[in-house]
């Protein structure tokens, strides 16, 4: 059996909007193994961004249990071991694409050339060398998400979590990432968790989770 | 109407805090507008309201020879606002003489002035009551001494071709404005004898009417008849307006009166004399204040501007849910309204507390001060939706994805930087100072008599051209110095940053035009607070070294060669808390027909009773010249207008003519001028001589020292308060001390302007400073909360957050305060040597304010912390808020 590098039982979380508690999640529970390759499909405000931040240690629970066995404490996932993509624009507007994916690993506390060797190793690996020395606001959408993609694998995370990365490209482009997100990952045991709402998108994975309402049910 | 309305509220709701920060930049450039120019206009109409309050008698209208007194009288009735009028009448009389103690005193020539019962209570301050009654014959101080009379004496009036007539004394009275009650009216100034008569006395005007009536007739050139005026004139608060009104009052009356009487016009003369005080007021106003203003507005467009982003980001979407340009206009010229009215109505209240603190009355602010506070509320209704309608209107502009692109093409230099304007308009300000400091200009011109009056605008332009073209040359360094200098701003960044060092520079790097705009910004603020600060400290100082020479010393004795307070040296030396005393001779000297001051001193004592600046000597050695004095027995230092009327030289010989107490009349002392004096304490301004005390002494007969010179160690009022305990048998000697000559000298309205404007731009400074490092910071680190929000989710920690953070605050704060201070401190060089005439004397070099310059820096780095803090506590809140934006 491979590692477990997320646990979550009873995972729920609300939040207060004015008067209301709105239920995001509700009694979840999920399990990640490493070399996972996992869809979370539902409609928009179903709860995946929620669920991915929790498995991401971004948020915490409002009640249910979640751990890491694999990774460690939920303090020191990210940038070693977990990668997140999120949906757009997230890249940082003042820093180059080069200087972009070298970041997780600067603020892993890796030296400064290791980390540019191998943030230009990655780049290679998504055909991304030729725009090295660009500017964010340059790069088109799919270059964008390609970029963020390689930040979130610079760092090699034994986990990627992928918040509808291609939620705002048309088809074509979405499929081309897609296949080369799972290029990149051939080879290698990290596990992908990715939200999104194209079940097109989704069915290249082998594991789908459908959410709705907070609630998940794996198909 | 409606979505504009749920816009507002929810920019209220959501955004309260950017709202907030908005409106306090407009409030504080409402405040700082509205409270500086209503204080200027302020203290000039309590100067001109002081002024003419100081004028005993506003108008003296003469009387022609032969000319009706009664038709002149309904004419200036008829037409001038007149509050009082009474006709007072002169006869001039060959003297007066009286007997008493078995002997006959006899004057020579006087005046004999008939009034009303009712001058005393019209004109209150032309006599002061000293002895007796306040009716019947009065008799003038000089001349109740000169013949020994008092109440109820006898005198004789010797009346000119008639024979004496005899009066009973019923008071004694002092004349505090003799000159002006006995000026020569309608004569040009120089060509008439100025001292008023000796010998006066005031009669009822029945009683001089059956004493000169008849004299009129025997000789009518003896007899002149004037009406005393106080005006009911409105005037306005500048005094150089006020005079211009008075003026027109004059021209209108001397019309409908010409060749009747003419118009000595009291009021005109004094508001003429405070011209140049109030234009001096109004240069430092300029000079001062408007960076000030300049600095507000600019601060308040640049926090405004800085949420350029937002209402971007927002705007576009507006216009994908289908809201047409106009209508995202409208919206964002609402919110920026809003920022408006509420930048207003804090900016009034802070005008309020402002003007209450610098001792305004609410009424003079609301009377004086409508235009200064209309002014500053147009500024700021037009500031904010000028800085945020106008980025909104550019952005609507730009409306395909195309042109967007277009924009983030790296652009070339700014025109100003490709055309090396920063280095032209240095070089033009350096040529300016040049030409205008080494040409002995004067910056206000308001020459005594003359109507007509000047501010020499071009002085302007050398402080102005420092300005701007510091400001461009420190922008210009600090963007080269962040385009090429990445790898050295790493490595100075590296201690705080580690390993994110160059990636903080290249943000830094990349976002050089904010970096560069806050910085600018930050130098700008401090280097007006430092300017103004160290221009506010050095005229301070000047004025205790101006007080200083008028005073002569901590305490001073003054009296006269018949009473000389040396006299009580040895008393004066005994009071507790003198730590020295010097004596000084003060005499007149005529240098050819000048009549000069001619103190005489020891060289080599003197400087312990007082401080002998080099200043004070051509050649800069107090030491040298002093010693040099102490040689030459007969040595002399002349000022240096005489050494240029007479063509003096060191070695040459001076011939004085003093008068000596022997025979008291004038006999030639032959000096040898030893060198130049500038200054001295007591001296006055223009011409004087400084001689060795003995050689005086042995000259004139006499060793008595007019002037003595007391340094304090401790409590100067007591120390001259027992010092006039010891003098006061010694008549017509006075004490001054230094506290109450400084508070003289600051009196004026320059010092009292410069008080006022540099009290609320100090403070104001403070708050613009701190504004600028904090305001500016925390509202463009608002706008990149998304920023920080990915590296949160990215895993940054704390200190990663905190190096991106701290990195940039420091390089606003650190370069701005420096190139902040350097350029304050060229600016308040350039000011000092512009603004010469304020100082009296001029300064050697300039006063540091440190410890103000230590609060400015220290406000200004509490107020980053204070943004970086916030910022922090508020990015740490709102991660997962921005996150699920993204």
């Amino acid at each position: 059996m491979s590692d477990v590098l997320v646990e979550g039982r009873r995972l729920g979380r609300s939040y207060r909007r004015g008067k209301t508690e709105v239920a995001a999640l509700a009694d979840v529970d999920v399990t990640v193994h490493a070399g996972d390759r996992i869809a979370v499909v539902g409609p928009s405000g179903g709860g995946k961004s929620t669920l991915l931040q929790l498995m991401g240690g971004l948020d915490v629970p409002t009640y249910g249990r979640i751990v890491w066995p694999a990774l460690g404490e939920r303090s020191s996932l990210r940038p070693g071991k977990i990668g997140y993509v999120f949906q757009t624009e997230s890249l940082l507007a003042p820093l180059s694409v080069l200087e972009n994916v070298e970041l997780p690993l600067l603020l892993a506390g890796e030296l400064r050339t290791a980390a540019r060797l191998r943030a230009r190793e990655v780049m290679e690996r998504l055909g991304l060398e030729a725009i090295l020395e660009k500017l964010p606001e340059e790069l088109s959408g799919g270059q964008a998400q390609r970029v963020a993609m390689a930040r979130a694998l610079a760092a090699s995370p034994r986990l990627i979590l992928a918040d509808e990365p291609t939620g705002r490209l048309d088809h074509p482009t979405a499929h081309c990432l897609f296949d080369v997100i799972l290029g990149a990952l051939t080879a290698d045991d990290t596990a992908l968790v990715v939200a999104t709402h194209d079940m097109a998108i989704a069915e290249l994975l082998p594991v789908q989770w459908r959410i709705s309402h907070g609630r998940l049910e794996e198909t | 109407m409606g979505q504009i309305a749920a816009w507002l509220k929810g920019t209220l709701l959501h955004q309260f805090g950017r709202v907030m920060g908005a409106a306090l930049g407009v409030a504080l450039t409402v405040a700082f507008i509205a409270s500086l120019g209503a204080f200027m206009t302020t203290s000039a109409a309590q100067l001109t309201r002081r002024a003419v309050h100081d004028v005993p008698v506003d108008w003296q209208v003469q009387i022609a020879p032969g000319a009706d007194a009664a038709s002149v009288r309904s004419r200036i009735e008829s037409r001038t606002t007149v509050c009082r009028l009474e006709r007072v009448d002169y006869a001039s009389v060959d003297g007066f003489r009286a007997r008493t103690g078995g002997t006959v005193q006899t004057t020579g020539a006087g005046k004999a002035v008939g009034i009303g019962d009712h001058y005393f209570h019209s004109f209150p301050a032309e006599l002061r009551q000293l002895v007796g009654a306040t009716h019947g014959l009065l008799v003038a101080q000089q001349l109740a001494a000169n013949l020994h009379v008092t109440v109820g004496d006898t005198l004789e009036i010797l009346r000119v071709g008639l024979p004496p007539a005899k009066v009973r004394v019923n008071g004694v009275v002092d004349l505090p404005y003799a000159d002006s009650f006995f000026q020569a009216v309608g004569v040009t100034a120089g060509l008439a004898p100025q001292a008023p008569p000796d010998n006066v006395v005031i009669l009822p005007e029945a009683l001089w009417d059956s004493l000169f009536r008849q004299q009129q007739r025997i000789s009518p050139d003896s007899i002149q008849t004037q009406f005393h005026l106080r005006l009911g004139l409105s005037l306005p608060g500048d005094p150089t307006a006020a005079y211009d009104k008075v003026n027109r009052e004059v021209k209108k009356t001397e019309a409908r009166i010409a060749g009747a009487a003419i118009v000595a016009d009291n009021l005109g003369t004094r508001l003429l004399a405070v011209r140049a005080d109030a234009l001096y007021a109004q240069v430092l106003f300029l000079f001062l204040g408007l960076p000030g203003m300049i600095l507000a507005v600019l601060l308040t467009l640049a926090g405004a501007a800085s949420g350029g982003q937002r209402r971007a980001a927002e705007q576009a979407l507006l216009r994908t849910r289908g809201a047409s340009p106009a209508r995202v206009l409208r919206i964002q010229a609402s919110e920026a309204v809003i920022v408006g009215i509420g930048g207003l109505v804090v900016g009034a209240a802070l005008t309020l507390a402002a003007s209450r603190w610098l001792g305004t009355e609410v009424w003079d602010l609301l009377r004086y001060g409508p235009g200064w506070i209309v002014f500053a509320s147009i500024v700021g209704l037009v500031l904010s939706p000028a800085a945020v309608v106008i980025p909104a209107w550019r952005e609507s502009r730009r409306s395909t994805v195309l042109s967007a692109r277009r924009m983030v093409k790296p652009s070339s230099a700014p025109l100003w930087r490709r055309l090396w304007l920063d280095a032209i308009v240095l070089a033009i300000g350096a040529v300016e100072f040049w030409r205008t400091a080494s040409t002995g200009y004067a910056v206000v011109l308001a020459p005594e008599g003359v109507a007509a009056s000047s501010v020499n605008y071009e002085a302007f332009i050398a402080p102005v051209c420092l300005w701007l073209g510091g400001v461009l040359l420190s922008a210009r360094l600090l963007g080269v110095g962040l385009s090429r200098g990445r790898r050295a701003l790493s490595r100075l960044l590296s201690p705080l940053a580690r390993s994110l060092s160059g990636a903080v520079a290249g943000s830094l790097s990349r976002r050089k035009g904010l970096m560069t705009r806050g910085t600018v910004m930050v130098a700008l603020a401090v280097a007006f607070a430092a300017s103004t600060a160290v221009f506010d400290a050095t005229y301070n100082a000047q004025s205790r070294v101006d007080a200083e020479l008028t005073n002569g010393s901590d305490v001073t004795v003054t009296g006269t060669t018949a009473a000389p307070p040396s006299a009580k040296l040895a008393e004066l030396r005994s009071i507790p808390g003198v730590a020295a005393v010097q004596p000084m001779q003060h005499r007149f000297a005529y240098v050819g027909n000048d009549l000069q001051d001619l103190f005489g001193i020891d060289p080599l004592t003197i400087g312990e009773a007082t401080k002998i600046s080099n200043a004070f000597f051509a050649g800069g050695n107090s030491r040298e010249m002093l010693a040099a004095l102490t040689r030459m027995d007969d040595g002399v230092l002349v000022s240096e207008e005489t050494r240029v009327t007479y063509q003096l030289n060191p070695g040459n010989p001076l011939n004085l003519r003093l008068q000596s107490a022997k025979d008291l009349q004038y006999h030639t002392v032959k000096f040898h001028v030893v060198g130049v004096v500038r200054e001295f304490p007591t001296a006055p301004k223009d011409s004087f001589l400084v001689v060795n005390s003995s050689y005086l002494a042995r000259e004139t007969a006499t060793a008595g020292a007019e002037t003595v010179l007391m340094r304090v160690m401790g409590d100067r009022n007591a120390v001259a308060r027992r010092a006039r305990a010891v003098v006061t048998d010694l008549p017509g000697v006075k004490v001054t001390d230094l506290g109450s000559v400084q508070r003289a000298i600051s009196s004026s309205l320059t010092a009292v302007s410069l008080q006022g404007l540099t009290r609320l731009e100090l403070a104001f400074a403070v708050l613009l400073a701190a504004g600028a490092a904090g305001l500016i910071l925390g509202l463009g680190l608002l706008e990149r909360q998304k920023m920080f929000a990915i590296l949160k989710g990215l895993g940054a920690n704390a200190r990663q957050l905190g190096a991106f953070l701290w990195s940039e605050a420091l390089f606003m704060l650190v370069p701005g305060i420096i190139i902040g201070g350097l350029l304050g401190l060229g600016v308040a060089q350039v000011l000092v040597k512009i603004l010469t005439g304020i100082f009296d004397p001029p300064p050697e070099t300039l006063t540091i304010p440190w410890l103000y310059l230590a609060i400015l820096c220290i406000a200004a780095f509490a107020s980053t912390v204070a943004a970086v803090v916030t910022l922090r506590i508020y990015s740490r809140c709102r991660v997962l808020e921005t996150l699920r934006g993204l």
